[in-house]
């Protein structure tokens, strides 16, 4: 059930809700009852009331400098004789809240497709509208029935999606404030994930072999073992600034793409190597790593984006998967920089000609892939609610992890592979997650 | 982690695990832990070995013997509270009997597709294998090292069962006994039973026809008042069969049944007889579904439990019926269509409002799946048809126990198809390993 709150004026502290729900409730006979809002809790008297069982009457005084829109349907639940009104979920966005307008913010609702199914109050706010010590924040709250967004004082939010990437300062102090309830904040380069997965059981063998770019002569050795390798920026996203080095005989070759071309240096000899990359490249900020066959369809490289979410039960679900082919001849596969996408399975199909069940076995090693992924992740205490991860398939069918995107993955890549329902899953995804940290979500208690 | 289990000549009861492994579930040297396979259970003393090996693990021969441990499949191990599960053991409760099992055997491969992520013992019985005074079941194991995958083999109960076979009834209880929970999808429930679970629920409620076990003259004309017609649906039927459809005209009432043409008109007497003769059916709102140039259409809502223990949709299919069929219920003349493309279809919606759509049916259907959990015991595969009317409402029609796993072909749809067959194997293995 569902409820409208409207603010009587009043200094009785008093919350009254549909004489109906008492029963439904366990509060019959009840005199007080502590109810909790987003993070702030407060006493109040009980009542109850016959006039509308949709509507829950609490007085203004236990709203104190702060509103509970009354365009807005709120769920209700007691847990430890505590009554839940919510859920209150926030979205902290990049910015200050003095810049902040309609236009501008316009594009965050594009989380909100599946409100139907979320309700309660949704607040997106900056970091300079939070006001910790009295659990308040200065934001937009989502208003559902115009689709806009309204300005106001609204209780702090019980679980929080991250659009930005926050200090460690700020990190702590929000954490006092929802505990473990924020996701999304984290930032990791390709090292940090590299030393982290390489000491997993699981996924060690998936991972291609790595190392500090700095470090020359584990570099060499790198290439005399497997030829050809990838010089990769440690925080690079989306394919850019990447070099491939390859040996043949004393030769080596390093090639590259800017602007969607190919472009070659030919060196003589490894001290040449060395000597182009410590010149033209600040190397710490770069590591190598072998170079994967990967598959290729038509001279294209091929990996696959697994979208993995954190669903509105809590637990790691793939949602779908995009393959991405390279430009012909370009040494990656990203779609900025001139490839193209079509729905994974298809894609799988294909690769296995048409043998459907070798497909679908593929399709669920990839998603278990994936998964152990996230989970090594959260092991290592990271709160995400989505993520994007590059696997590649090599000749032999053996799979590897290329690349996570994590914090704010771009999930219009299902757009480019013309899958629609994927996009909107993804999108709804996270304040259904939200919806389930806040205590508010999951199968069981959205039951009755 | 995978095991390879050894008997050897041991004193009794000691199991020796590599040191590594030992290490990860916090088990001390010579610590008693309770060591169970399926639902048999037996104390044992850890030794903590020095291995090259860390994939083997040693049992004593009684162990073995009493757990009824099978040592040609590899297995997985989780520990908590002090008890180790060598797993998972699954059981899938197929066959009606030994030998219609054994002549579908090579069918039942398809649900072993995903057996490189399940592991242990996944096997495959009928209600006569069953021996519940010793507390064991004769099945076959899927072993891909055997010529025909399949082995023969005597196995202990299962922490998991999937049903999808009629079953006697002291059969039924007497697994619902042993495997309490872990028996899924265990108890069958008709119509009647269905309403009256979900119908006190207003949230559910709305979404289901009125219906009444009551068939008598009086509530033909009061439904016929309230909503023009009523249908007259056995308690247990499926795909229209038995389906007449009641409404009056000048005190004269008109039946038509389901796929036939003629209409029979009856007076108030014979009306009185006629319904005395199907005493046993129900009364039953008729939904005016939305129609798509004449045909009827319905929505097949795959739900199911996966590998995260939680409800999830598989796919929604819908069936274009028959242009004069009064259900939708029916696979000549009509066709089937992927859910999302066929409420555009259907209804015009774009992308974006098939895609609510979809999730508000997911949503009705899966609160009525906890619901029945709750009520009914466990279930992990359902098949609930839908509908939706004129004005965009969901009604919910009916839900299967015994879903068919084929509709997923009906769209050409392999990767749906497999999902159907895989997820409850999935979901087997999220109980079967204790959680």
């Amino acid at each position: 059930m569902k409820f409208f709150i409207q603010t009587i004026p009043s200094t009785s502290s008093t919350i009254s809700i549909p004489f109906t729900e008492l029963d439904k409730l366990s509060l019959q006979g009840k005199q007080t009852i502590t109810i909790s809002i987003g993070v702030i809790q407060k006493n109040a008297v009980l009542s109850h009331h016959n006039d509308n069982d949709r509507c829950i009457y609490i007085s203004s005084d236990l709203l104190e400098a702060m509103s509970l829109p009354e365009f807005i349907e709120y769920e209700i639940k007691i847990q430890d004789d505590i009554l839940f009104i919510g859920p209150i979920l926030g979205m902290l966005v990049r910015g200050k809240i003095a810049e902040m307008n309609l236009p501008r913010i316009k594009i965050y609702k594009n989380y909100l497709i599946d409100y139907q199914h979320v309700n309660g109050l949704i607040v997106l706010f900056t970091s300079d509208g939070i006001n910790y010590k009295k659990k308040l924040v200065n934001g937009y709250a989502y208003n559902p029935i115009n689709k806009e967004w309204v300005e106001g004082i609204f209780p702090f939010p019980s679980a929080v999606f991250l659009r930005k990437s926050i200090k460690e300062s700020s990190r702590k102090k929000l954490q006092k404030l929802i505990g473990n309830n924020f996701f999304n904040s984290h930032i990791f380069n390709k090292w940090e994930m590299w030393e982290w997965f390489s000491k997993s059981e699981q996924l060690k063998q998936n991972l291609p072999e790595t190392v500090l770019a700095e470090n020359m002569e584990e570099v060499k050795k790198l290439m005399a073992v497997y030829q050809k390798t990838f010089i990769k920026p440690r925080a690079g996203m989306q394919g850019t600034g990447i070099f491939q080095l390859s040996m043949v005989g004393k030769e080596y070759t390093l090639s590259y793409r800017v602007k969607d071309k190919n472009f070659k240096t030919i060196l003589d000899n490894w001290e040449a190597v060395q000597l182009y990359l410590q010149s033209e490249l600040n190397l710490q900020n770069y590591i190598v790593q072998q170079k994967i066959p990967l598959l290729r369809n038509n001279n294209r490289v091929m990996d696959n984006r697994v979208i993995v979410v954190k669903d509105q039960n809590g637990a790691w679900s793939v949602s779908g998967m995009v393959t991405k082919f390279g430009d012909i001849d370009s040494i990656v596969s990203n779609i900025s920089s001139g490839g193209s996408a079509e729905k994974g399975w298809q894609a799988l199909v294909e690769m296995y000609q048409g043998d459907s069940k070798q497909a679908f076995k593929k399709y669920m090693e990839i998603e278990k892939l994936a998964i152990t992924c996230c989970e090594v992740l959260e092991s290592k205490g990271l709160h995400l609610g989505y993520i994007g991860i590059d696997i590649g398939i090599d000749e032999n069918h053996h799979l590897w992890v290329i690349e996570i995107n994590n914090r704010n993955p771009d999930m219009t890549i299902a757009l480019d592979a013309n899958d629609f329902q994927l996009y909107y899953k993804t999108k709804s995804a996270p304040f259904h997650y939200a919806k389930w940290l806040a205590g508010f979500g999951g199968e069981k208690r959205d039951a009755l | 982690m995978l095991y390879e289990v050894n008997a050897e000549a041991l004193s009794s009861n000691s199991l020796f695990l590599p040191e590594s492994t030992a290490k990860s579930f916090g088990i001390e040297n010579k610590q008693t832990v309770t060591l169970s396979f399926g639902k048999r259970k037996i104390p044992v003393t850890v030794n903590k070995v020095h291995s090259t090996n860390d994939s083997r693990i040693f049992v004593s021969k009684n162990v073995r013997s009493e757990l009824l441990i099978d040592t040609n499949v590899k297995y997985e191990m989780a520990y908590s509270n002090n008890e180790l599960i060598l797993g998972p053991i699954i059981g899938l409760l197929l066959g009606k009997s030994d030998v219609r099992l054994q002549k579908y055997l090579q069918n039942y491969l398809i649900y072993t597709m995903l057996y490189e992520q399940i592991n242990g013992v996944l096997f495959v019985f009928c209600e006569q294998q069953i021996d519940f005074a010793n507390e064991k079941i004769t099945g076959y194991v899927f072993d891909p090292s055997t010529p025909d995958n399949w082995r023969k083999a005597e196995l202990p109960f299962p922490r998991a069962v999937f049903r999808r076979v009629e079953l006697s009834k002291k059969t039924l209880t007497g697994l619902q006994e042993k495997i309490g929970a872990g028996f899924f999808n265990a108890q069958y429930f008709d119509k009647w039973q269905f309403w009256n679970w979900m119908s006190p629920y207003e949230e559910l409620g709305k979404h289901l026809a009125e219906t009444t076990n009551k068939v008598t003259l009086t509530n033909v004309n009061t439904f016929i008042e309230k909503y023009n017609g009523v249908y007259l649906k056995p308690k247990n039927g499926s795909r229209g069969q038995g389906i007449y459809y009641i409404s009056k005209k000048e005190n004269q009432y008109l039946i038509l049944e389901n796929y036939q043409d003629n209409i029979q008109q009856l007076s108030s007497e014979q009306m009185t007889k006629f319904l005395s003769k199907h005493s046993f059916f129900l009364l039953q709102q008729p939904i005016h579904l939305h129609t798509f140039e004449d045909r009827k259409v319905d929505y097949r809502v795959i739900l199911q439990k996966d590998g995260t223990g939680h409800w999830q949709c598989t796919g929604i299919i819908a069936r274009f019926g028959n242009t004069n069929a009064i259900s939708s219920n029916f696979k000549a003349n009509g066709f089937a269509m992927e859910g999302t493309l066929a409420l555009m279809t259907q209804f015009g919606y774009d992308e974006l409002t098939a895609f609510k759509k979809n999730q508000e049916i997911i949503s009705i259907c899966t609160k009525m799946a906890c619901t029945i959990d709750d009520i009914a015991g466990a279930y992990a595969d359902l098949g609930i048809d839908i509908g939706i009317d004129k004005d965009g409402k969901v009604w919910v029609i009916e839900m299967n126990k015994r879903p068919d796993h084929d509709f997923p072909l009906f769209i050409n749809d392999r990767k749906m198809y497999y999902s159907v067959k895989s997820n409850p194997v999935l979901y087997a293995k999220y109980i079967a390993m204790g959680n």
